[in-house]
């Protein structure tokens, strides 16, 4: 808090009026403040991105490790040559590796977006800046999709 | 919004919303690793973004993947990779926190785990970078 800043104080009584987006109150309970969000995520939508967007993150745990030590670390010099590439997109473990990278990066990336214009698009215009993040993710996967398969092919 | 507020006014209220991540008053550790998750998760967008363009050169054989090789070797680059990875690495230890925070988990200890979070991050980015420039 700062001299001027006439916010209230203590306990949190709701948004402060003219509070900016992303003004996070200090925690002044006993407690440290604790979102379920398997109670909270199954009613209300934003909870139910953002298990998705955990959940996401956590299958990209997964396989961007997976893709960063078999293309990265194990290839000679860093780097795979397209011959070594296709080799190793020719293992099914290897290729459901990638196209699951593939996906759960996408659907990270648009949920991130949104949850970034969340701060700054009033509800309509989120909704339609949704309809076209899920657009371009929708396009970018099977753009993925084909690249692979064009390679493979 | 509603309908009858003018194109003006809502410019106004969308560039102060947009002004206010300039403000440096009021915050705290979390909103630090808030915004720097952000930051880094919009690199990391435009690097995906960038990266599926470059995995288009596939299509052309060796002759276009191989040729690009040269250029993924170069000293620019390794020095953005390790960045990247820097980037990276925040960006996941950092979502675990939070992640962990929604369950009540490391709620008394944020600012701990905020700067155990960065000194992971500059350990692992480190380590990245003698591996890969050395």
């Amino acid at each position: 808090m700062t001299a001027g800043d006439d916010r209230p104080m203590g306990r949190f009584l709701g948004r402060p009026a003219g509070a900016d987006p992303g003004f996070v109150p200090p925690h002044t309970g006993p407690e440290p403040h604790r979102l379920d969000v398997t109670r909270r995520g199954a009613g209300s939508l934003a909870g139910r991105l953002w298990l998705g967007q955990a959940v996401t993150g956590g299958l990209l745990l997964v396989f961007l490790a997976v893709h960063l030590v078999a293309q990265h670390l194990l290839a000679p010099e860093g780097l795979r040559d397209h011959a070594a590439v296709l080799d190793y997109l020719r293992q099914p473990v290897a290729l459901a590796a990638e196209i699951g990278l593939l996906a759960s990066v996408i659907a990270h990336a648009c949920l991130g977006m949104r949850s970034s214009l969340v701060d700054v698009l009033g509800t309509s215009s989120l909704r339609r800046a949704s309809g076209v993040i899920a657009a371009v993710g929708i396009a970018a996967f099977a753009y993925g999709l084909w690249l692979t398969v064009t390679v493979l092919t | 919004m509603s309908a009858h507020v003018s194109t003006p006014l809502a410019a106004a209220g969308l560039f102060r919303r947009l002004a206010y991540w300039l403000e440096p008053r009021w915050r705290d550790p979390g909103w630090w690793a808030f915004a720097l998750n952000r930051l880094t998760g919009h690199i990391l967008i435009l690097y995906l973004v960038l990266h599926l363009v470059v995995l288009s050169q596939l299509v052309d054989g060796p002759a276009g993947w191989d040729r690009l090789l040269g250029v993924f070797g170069s000293r620019p680059f390794l020095v953005a990779d390790t960045l990247l990875i820097a980037a990276v690495v925040f960006h996941g230890l950092n979502g675990l926190r939070v992640a962990a925070l929604t369950f009540g988990v490391g709620a008394r200890h944020t600012a701990s785990l905020i700067v155990a979070v960065l000194v992971a991050t500059a350990l692992i980015a480190g380590l990245a970078a003698w591996a890969i420039l050395a």
